[in-house]
């Protein structure tokens, strides 16, 4: 037996049942996740999150659909919000599918950090790393005209959501124009699996 | 809610560094690289790519043969042989690419972690995190079976190569 025969780590897959639209399942790593240990000793927490089709995160409620906070199954209160890590800066990776063709993220993606009159928009079809310092609010994230499927990798600089201090951003409302353009005028599968809470 | 702070957020969408061999290595495709060197407040750094192909990394040099040495462009000697990183700690995430079986990594990946009485050979066909504490050996990699590409995501806590005091074990020979 070796010291290191733990090493080699399955990570918690995350599904939805049935899958939201334009995310395939997540992968985690880190030291705990809805109550369970995965690897005590990592130093950081890590999520990959392939991206299938048009999609949107902490985009907020549109007007049309009753805002929510969801509680999720071990009690945590989530939702589809911009959000602040008070204690953890945070990187995202964005990177695509071809290999004959690194350049190519394979969608576009608006990203928007910070607020008020700090507030960065960034646009991107390209792969690129977006750096959010701790207690920078970000949010929404919007990735329109999909094409080929591409992958979000995160880096906490904490090894749990909890010791990142995660806060969200429950003022924020939606902007319907933004979310309509990626999901089309039809609200039907946005109420399906966003305004209610997840499986 | 916290105040935001002043500080400019206009660099932060960083574009990564690609290295790009030509032709390019078997079975890997091109290389994402990002660190202090790309931004100055990364943390980590961190490398990925997708593997498209078997293939053996670090797979060493058999007894008897000519050592192989790269010196990189900051004076670094390494080249195909196991590694230690002896200031920092190193996570390997294996991934597959098929949305609709996230379970399947797309080939068999055989890992070796550790040395002596301690080397640890992981055999894995699904995703997988390799967590690699500072100080520890790791690698060779043999990819076989390979049937769809995979992403290798390598994360070191250090934000650069130099600062994670990383080492080539030039000792390594294949084996027999």
């Amino acid at each position: 037996m070796s010291k290191y025969d733990d090493h080699c780590v399955e990570m918690l897959l995350r599904e939805d049942n049935p899958r939201r639209p334009g995310r395939a399942g997540t992968y985690i790593f880190g030291q705990e996740f809805k109550g369970q240990d995965y690897f005590e000793a990592t130093p950081i927490l890590t999520e990959i999150m392939p991206i299938t089709g048009n999609y949107m995160m902490m985009s907020g409620f549109p007007a049309e659909v009753q805002k929510r906070i969801y509680t999720m199954r071990d009690g945590h209160k989530g939702g589809p919000y911009p959000k602040y890590n008070m204690n953890a800066d945070k990187l995202m990776i964005f990177s695509g599918s071809d290999p004959d063709n690194m350049k190519d993220l394979g969608a576009h993606v608006e990203f928007h950090l910070g607020e008020g009159g700090n507030e960065s928009i960034f646009h991107f079809d390209e792969p690129r790393a977006v750096f959010v310092p701790k207690g920078v609010r970000h949010g929404p994230i919007y990735i329109t005209q999909f094409r080929r499927m591409l992958t979000m990798f995160c880096v906490f600089t904490q090894p749990s959501k909890e010791a990142a201090d995660i806060v969200q951003a429950w003022d924020y409302v939606g902007d319907d124009a933004k979310i309509h353009e990626v999901i089309g005028d039809d609200m039907s599968e946005y109420k399906k699996f966003f305004a209610e809470n997840p499986k | 809610m916290s105040r935001p702070p002043k500080a400019d957020l206009s660099a932060n969408c960083v574009e990564m560094f690609l290295k790009d061999p030509k032709p390019p290595e078997p079975g890997k495709a091109a290389v994402w690289m990002y660190g202090q060197d790309h931004f100055p407040a990364a943390e980590h750094w961190i490398e990925t790519w997708m593997v498209t192909g078997d293939h053996v990394m670090m797979p060493g040099t058999p007894a008897g043969a000519e050592k192989i040495i790269h010196v990189g462009p900051d004076g670094h000697r390494g080249g195909p042989y196991p590694k230690f990183h002896h200031n920092a700690d190193n996570l390997m995430i294996f991934t597959g690419t098929d949305p609709a079986n996230p379970r399947d990594l797309g080939a068999h990946v055989e890992f070796h972690l550790g040395e002596g009485d301690q080397a640890q050979v992981f055999h894995f066909d699904a995703p997988r995190c390799i967590v690699i504490p500072r100080g520890v050996r790791h690698f060779p990699m043999i990819v076989t079976g390979w049937r769809r590409p995979f992403v290798i995501t390598d994360i070191l806590t250090a934000p650069t190569r130099t600062a994670a005091g990383t080492e080539t074990d030039f000792s390594y020979e294949t084996p027999a």
